[in-house]
């Protein structure tokens, strides 16, 4: 690969992958936040068109 | 949610226009507005549309007229938050039947009826030309008014329709959530694969890696070309999914007291990987192996659909075991589509919920309905599908994303909007941001509808043939029925406020 494409290329994804890293990171220091979005409502809406808050 | 949200993000964009504008805008150099633009526009509006989300739903609203009307004490809010719902609603109709032709291609490549290559083909023209052909038959484009699409076209609709209903009806967390679990992970694995195996292509005209050369080689001489930029902020914008109004609906099933800054900029994230490094490693390395760097130029000039549909398949069917690399590259897609149009769509179906008190199978019935009636014009009237794209998914969406950081950095005012952002959450955003986002990002969005509106505009508007004017009423009608619901509910709103 040309040097100047393989440079491009590696900052590109580097900045991708880091930022993802960075996210992955944070999260896992955090993990509440993670369980808690993927099982959650607030405390107004309903995730389910049930009518009941998962809050409630 | 996470995962809901990115996979919101991650959809035919990232695979097909991502590889097409950087091919287009200067290689490896079209990275440096990129970049600049995802700092400037797409983090900002990714926290600012999570932040109105979570805002709205702790007062019971997960749509764009209601929050508005909630940030912003004028009657002009719930009359701007209108296009939070006709933009999803019309870019949900088209976009589910696009996503409907990955479904086709990929059953065409599974059962082996997808076309085969010409014995003798000499030039990329010829090599294209049974694989344009058959997206001509498959869409029923004959050159007329009325397209006349296939019983596959027709049958994956079908197919297409129903997985999103029944992924609709179950709801945010068992439905959507539950999905998007599996389909995210399902589909960063099948990128990978085609990534290996495009990444080993040579062929007697080049090689993939010539294709990542001919990605990333820096054009700086295309930085001084105003266009290069506004092509950068504007896949900024589509591919974060930003001025939708689905991230909002969305973060509105967040709770009051979780965080949002990390959540926002984790499927921001996962959105720039899901592009960069693989939307970027599959289709244009690919083309340039098979067709070299001209061939390829020509093809990526030529748009993300004949990349996608035209090329591609051409390449896979040349390949062993191309009939089930086809296969993967366009259930992939499918996956990638799926994972959008549920988001899309959620907003109308959260408006029926939140306004009117539906129950949910009830809301996603009276949407479908709509998707359903409306889609006919796409299907059979030619032009229409470009036309909504242009008004509702390239136009549309950058001034609606103005409006929402009008309305949340400067009318519910800029210390409010930066509480609300920061507020429980688990990173600190940088003090920077605060002015980015209420000086330099929409200010960067004024440019950019302007240079669309003398670039763009004046070729739209001389369109004039029945089928676009039939597609233009058509979306205006939308708007007006919109606008009477919003009203109705805001009435509604108001009486009850009143009663209690």
């Amino acid at each position: 690969m040309k040097p100047d494409a393989f440079v491009f290329m590696i900052l590109a994804w580097g900045c991708a992958l880091g930022l993802l890293a960075y996210c992955v990171y944070k999260l896992a220091k955090n993990p509440q936040v993670v369980s808690v979005l993927t099982n959650s409502g607030n405390n107004k809406k309903t995730l389910d068109g049930s009518g009941e808050s998962a809050d409630e | 949610m996470i995962l809901a949200m990115a996979g919101n993000a991650i959809g035919l964009g990232n695979f097909l226009r991502f590889p097409v504008q950087a091919a287009e805008n200067g290689g490896g150099a079209f990275m440096i507005p990129y970049i600049i633009a995802f700092i400037l526009i797409g983090i900002p509006l990714m926290w600012i549309e999570w932040a109105m989300g979570r805002f709205g739903g702790a007062r019971g609203h997960g749509t764009a007229p209601a929050v508005f009307s909630l940030l912003w004490k004028s009657r002009f809010a719930g009359i701007i938050g209108i296009f939070g719902l006709w933009i999803p609603l019309v870019v949900a109709i088209y976009y589910v039947y696009i996503e409907s032709w990955t479904l086709g291609y990929s059953i065409h490549f599974l059962l082996g009826t997808s076309p085969a290559i010409t014995p003798g083909a000499d030039s990329a023209k010829e090599y294209i030309e049974p694989f344009s052909n058959f997206l001509g038959n498959y869409v029923g484009a004959g050159g007329g008014e009325i397209l006349t699409p296939s019983l596959m076209a027709i049958t994956a609709f079908v197919i297409t329709l129903i997985v999103n209903f029944f992924i609709l009806l179950k709801g945010i967390s068992h439905g959507i959530e539950r999905f998007a679990k599996i389909a995210l992970p399902a589909l960063f694995i099948m990128a990978l694969i085609l990534l290996v195996r495009v990444l080993t292509i040579k062929t007697e005209v080049g090689s993939a890696v010539e294709g990542l050369n001919f990605l990333w080689t820096p054009d700086f001489g295309a930085l001084k070309n105003p266009s290069v930029w506004v092509a950068a902020a504007g896949q900024i914008f589509f591919t974060l999914s930003l001025g939708f109004g689905a991230i909002i609906t969305y973060a509105s099933y967040v709770r009051p007291k979780q965080d949002i800054a990390l959540c926002g900029l984790t499927s921001a994230a996962l959105n720039e990987t899901a592009e960069v490094v693989l939307g970027g490693s599959i289709a244009v390395p690919a083309a340039v192996a098979f067709f070299g760097v001209a061939g390829a130029v020509t093809i990526a000039q030529s748009g993300a659909f004949s990349l996608g549909f035209v090329s591609l398949p051409a390449i896979f069917a040349s390949l062993p075991a191309g009939q089930y690399l086809g296969f993967l590259w366009f259930f992939l897609l499918f996956f990638a589509g799926l994972t959008s149009s549920v988001a899309i769509t959620q907003p109308i179906i959260a408006f029926f919920e939140d306004e009117y008190g539906l129950g949910r199978a009830k809301s996603v019935l009276i949407t479908m309905g709509i998707i359903v009636v409306s889609v006919l014009m796409v299907i059979f009237v030619n032009e229409t599908l470009d036309e909504w794209d242009f008004w509702a998914g390239t136009i549309g969406i950058v001034i609606f994303g103005l409006m929402e950081v009008l309305i949340f950095m400067w009318a519910f005012g800029g210390d409010n909007a930066w509480a609300e952002i920061n507020r429980n959450g688990i990173i600190q955003v940088p003090r920077f941001f605060y002015y980015v986002l209420r000086y330099i990002t929409p200010l960067f969005m004024f440019i950019l509808i302007g240079w669309w509106a003398a670039e763009l505009l004046p070729k739209e508007l001389e369109k004039s043939h029945w089928t676009i004017w039939a597609a233009r009423f058509y979306l205006i009608a939308l708007f007006i029925v919109l606008a009477v619901l919003v009203l109705v509910a805001d009435k509604r709103r108001k009486e009850k406020n009143n009663e209690a």
